[in-house]
This record gives structure tokens, sequence and C-alpha cells, in this order.
């Protein structure tokens, strides 16, 4: 029963999102506001698990022209995946972007900076073995910045945003083999790197 | 001793890690309300923009695609179609007008200023108005000679359409079996194999003349054969006339008007009417001055003796049935038989040098050992040149071919 109420609310979901898309393609602003209302959250998550030492200010950035981006292809969307999985692909495009920028930019500026982790997780408190979730929840989303960024995205997709391993392998363009391998061995790494910070 | 275990990860226990990304993509949030306003005027402005853009992108498209096909359109008219050859080429100074056909027998033409054309092909359906001196190769070897002023269209291989001017067709013996014909709006003129004229008149009248051989002449009141020494007058509106030609009589070495000769033997050469009789008149007095017959094929070669002086000469043919042609316009002849003065004042050597001072009749052509010298508009000359050897020759040609020699010697 609830299932069944969770399919229906995606699927009207869905269609909101379907109708949203067709009146920003005519040029409705109102239209373009209430999409970005309905995915925000979802662009922000995504956003700040793949980079997670983003900005604020760079955060906004990635999730303009993500939704800039929706919004001049809306008319080339063609209903093949939801709107959803759509709109993570452009936001997965937008962050390899900005990450590849940010590479390039820390080249050149290496000799003159020092970088600072932005995140660390909570001390956990010593000889405790009870699991703080939020701190367990920033813990994860430090460690994942240090996986290599295929293998990154793939985990934040699959398990932050829920995506099926289809839709993975979707939205970053890969094999569904490939996908899997990406999982298994984030996963592994993943639990690694969280075991040698304990 | 049982080994201590290395106590496991809580990380290794299932789910752990589903859990904690769960937890963590829970605990995100959206922007800051600073970031959400700047994305929220960013999609306001694109909006609008892009409302902008899609009311002018399909005028744009449209216009795009219209530019485009009247590009294509332009491109084909202007290089594509096909055209039918008709084996002919031009040569000579002409404005052209190329037709050019299409699917379903569409045609056009492409207007072409007056240009000069070196051998260029003839297609059916082409135009063009001769400019100056136009000359048209047929593929048989035959000759159309085009008069300035000349309108004639390509109907086909050995056809053509003369809508104004004057046309000269050598057609070539070899085209005996080909044929060949010439429109025009008043008739129509066939041919096997002969030299004949077309000169069109007015839009309802045009004459043909034959220099040599038959022309088949038909009009919509009549037909007839023309043959050498003969011209029809072709209308849309009077009977068809076949009457002599006036003859064109060609001097040897002769200008068109003015003929100046040192002998008083003139060289004729005409086309007549088969066995007509060329009488040439004093056209001062009007008095015979000789007859002379045209062969069986109209051919008329022969000589004139001509009193010293100044003559006009006219002409007229009388063809065996007694028919007689209009008298032409008189042509003078000069004949001329008195050698040019020549005085030579002053021959003198320095060195190598020579030096001649003299002076020969005015337009007298002078020349000293060969070469020509210069001479004032009295006919004097003072030269100077580089002898080799000791004679020195000099010559006095006047316009009628006279010469006077002076021969001196030069220490």
């Amino acid at each position: 029963m609830a299932d069944d109420y969770q399919s229906d609310s995606a699927q009207e979901a869905e269609i909101t999102a379907r109708a949203l898309l067709q009146r920003m393609v005519a040029g409705d602003e109102e239209a373009a506001g209430a999409f970005f209302a309905m995915f925000e959250t979802a662009i922000c998550r995504y956003v700040r698990h793949v980079v997670p030492d983003i900005s604020e200010d760079d955060l906004g950035d990635v999730v303009q022209e993500t939704f800039l981006a929706a919004l001049r292809n809306a008319a080339q969307y063609r209903g093949e995946s939801r709107v959803s999985t759509w709109l993570l692909r452009i936001a997965h495009h937008k962050s390899a972007d900005w990450l590849r920028r940010q590479r390039v930019l820390r080249r050149f500026l290496a000799p003159f900076t020092h970088r600072e982790e932005s995140l660390s997780p909570r001390p956990r408190v010593a000889g405790s073995d009870e699991a703080d979730p939020s701190a367990d929840a920033l813990a994860v989303r430090m460690a994942l910045g240090k996986l290599p960024l295929e293998q990154r995205q793939a985990l934040v997709l699959r398990y932050v945003m829920g995506l099926s391993v289809e839709e993975v392998a979707a939205t970053m363009r890969l094999k569904h083999r490939k996908v899997e391998w990406l999982i298994t061995q984030g996963r592994v790494a993943l639990r690694a790197l969280l075991s040698s910070e304990e | 001793m049982k080994p201590t275990s290395q106590p496991k990860s809580r990380w290794d226990a299932p789910e752990a890690l589903e859990r904690a990304l769960a937890e963590s993509a829970q605990r995100v949030e959206g922007l800051s309300p600073q970031q959400r306003a700047r994305v929220r005027r960013a999609l306001v402005a694109e909006s609008a923009a892009l409302r902008q853009r899609r009311r002018w992108v399909p005028a744009l498209r449209v216009g795009l695609a219209l530019a485009v096909l009247s590009l294509a359109v332009s491109l084909y008219l202007l290089f594509g179609g096909t055209r039918a050859s008709s084996g002919a080429v031009i040569d000579g100074t002409a404005a052209l007008r190329e037709q050019r056909q299409g699917p379903l027998g569409v045609r056009w033409w492409l207007d072409q200023e007056v240009r000069p054309l070196r051998g260029f092909p003839l297609a059916v359906g082409d135009e063009f108005t001769a400019a100056g001196s136009v000359t048209v190769t047929l593929a048989d070897g035959s000759t159309l000679f085009a008069a300035p002023g000349a309108h004639v269209r390509v109907l086909g291989r050995n056809a053509f359409f003369l809508d104004a001017g004057e046309l000269t067709n050598v057609i070539a013996p070899q085209a005996r079996e080909a044929g060949f014909h010439l429109e025009t709006r008043a008739g129509l003129m066939q041919v096997r194999g002969t030299v004949f004229r077309a000169h069109v008149l007015d839009k309802n009248t045009a004459r043909e003349f034959t220099d040599e051989g038959i022309v088949s002449v038909r009009t919509a009141l009549g037909s007839a054969e023309v043959i050498t020494g003969e011209q029809a007058v072709l209308s849309t509106s009077q009977p068809l006339t076949v009457e002599l030609q006036v003859p064109r009589v060609r001097i040897a070495s002769a200008s068109p008007d003015r003929v100046l000769v040192n002998t008083r033997t003139l060289q004729l050469q005409a086309f007549l009417y088969p066995r007509a009789t060329l009488i040439a008149y004093d056209g001062q007095h009007g008095n015979v001055i000789g007859t002379l017959r045209a062969d069986a094929g109209g051919v008329l070669s022969g000589t004139l003796t001509l009193p010293e002086g100044v003559q006009l000469l006219a002409f007229e043919q009388l063809a065996p049935d007694g028919r007689r042609s209009a008298r032409s316009l008189p042509i003078e002849v000069v004949v001329d038989m008195t050698n040019p003065a020549l005085r030579i004042e002053r021959v003198s050597r320095s060195g190598a040098q020579v030096r001649v001072i003299g002076q020969a009749e005015v337009g007298a052509v002078v020349r000293i050992n060969g070469q020509i010298v210069p001479t004032d508009a009295r006919g004097a000359f003072d030269f100077t040149f580089v002898l080799q050897g000791d004679t020195v020759t000099i010559t006095a040609t006047d316009p009628a071919g006279n010469i006077t020699f002076a021969v001196q010697r030069v220490r």
C-alpha cells in the first residue's frame, strides 16, 4: 500500500516535472521557478556529495549552471528517461566540468596558496563504539571526496540519489557492468578509508 | 594459546555504508537564501531571453530557409539546367542570351552583356545580337556572317531565325545533304550548298539574295526557287517576288567605294544570273563602257579596259530571258599611270653616315635603300643613315602603285 502510494507520488511528480519542462520551453518564468524549487535539493545533494569540499558560492554556481542548461535544453528533452535522471545527468556533467576547472586552477595557483580542508569529521569520543549518525554522515561525505571521481559519482548516484544501476549507467553514459564494478570498488575503498580513520 | 582476532570495523557491518550515505543525503539541504535568490534571478532572466529568442528564431529560420532556397535556385538558374547543343560555335562581339532547360521542359534565358566570344558553343534556343562582325561556324563547316545589329536565334542544328539585320550564309558544299534553313517573320529560306544573304528590313519584310546556288524561299503567300544573281522579297502581306539582283561586282584590290589603279585593265568578278550579261556604264554620262558575260553557273570573271583618269562605273545585269536588274550605285575608279615626282636635292657623305635631302610627290611613300623615310606635308624629306657600300637607291611610290626610281653613287 505504501509502495503504491510512493509509486503514485513519484508518477505524479514526473508528470508535474514534464509539464513544467513544457512550460519552460514556452518561456514561462514561473514554471522555471517551480522546476528549480522542485529539484533544487536533489541537485544540491548530488553536487555536495560529488564535490564534498565545495564552497557555498561555488555550489550556487554549479546549481545555477545546471538549471540554466536544463532551461536552454528543455526543448531537447525527449522523455526517454525520468526528468530527474535527465537533470542529474546535466548536474553530473556540470560537476565534472567544475572539478576539471578547479584542477586546472589549483595547478596554476598551487605555488601561491595553501589549501585547507573545509570539511573535517567531528572527533569521536574516545572509547565510544556507538555510532553518531551526523558524525558518520560527515565522515562518509569526507571519505567520498577521497575516492576516484568515477567511483564517487557511481556511489553517490546509487546510494545518495537512489538511482538504479541502469539509471546510473544511463546518467554516467557507461556500461552496466562497468557501473557495477565501480560501485563494488567504491564500496571497498570507502569502507577501507572509513575504517582507517576510526 | 588462542590467537587474538583483529577487531572488525563497524563499517564492515551490513548496510552500514548505505545507512551512512542515506543519512548524509538527508542532512544536505538546498542552497542558502542568497544563492537561491541568485539562481532564481538567473533563471528568470534566461527565460525572458529564451522567450525573446523564440520570437525571432522561427522567423530567422524561415528567412534562412528562404535564403538557402533562393541561393539554390539562383545557383541552379545560373549553372544548372541542360543545353541542347546545336553544333555551332560563335566568334565575335555579341550580346548573348543563353537558353537553359530544366525539368518538365521549363526554360529560361541568361542575358549576357556584349562581350567578345571566342569559339563559344551555341545551344538550341540561344539568341545573340551582333555588336560587331560575328561569325557562326556550323558543325558541317558552313559559316554564317552576321552584320552588326543582326539578331539571330538558334532553332536547331543548321536552323536559325533572323529577327533583324543582315546575315550572309556560306553553306559548305559537303552540307548539301544536311540542308540548312533560315527563318524570318516574313518567310522561310531553305538551301543546300550555296551562298546567300538574308536581310530583314522590318517585321513584315525580308530580302533574300542568292549569290551562288539555289535557295528555296517560302512565305505564307507563295514559294519560289531563287537562283544565283536573283533576289527575293519576302513579305507577310505581299506576294513573293523574285527579280535580278543589282550586281555586286568585286574589283581586284578595290576599296568598296573608290578604286585607285595604275592600269587601264580592270579585273572584275561577280556572281550573276546564269549566262547573264554584265553591262558596265559610265556612271556620269550613262554610256556603256563594256559588257561581260557570266558562265552557266553565274560566275563572271573578266577585264574591262578604261581610259586614264577618274571614272564613275555603274553595273547592271541582263538575263538571257530579257530581265534586267536595277543599276548599281556608281563607284569611282581612278586610273593613274603617271609616275610620282621625285627630286633629289643633295646626297652627302661623312664617314659611314650618308645624308639625303629631296622632295617627292605628296602622298607618295619614299624609300631609301628599302627603308621607308618620313616626309613632311609637302613631300620633302631629309634623312641620314649608315651606308654599306656606295650606292643609294631612292624610290617614291604613289597610292596607285606607280614607282619612280633614283640611284646615286656616293664616295
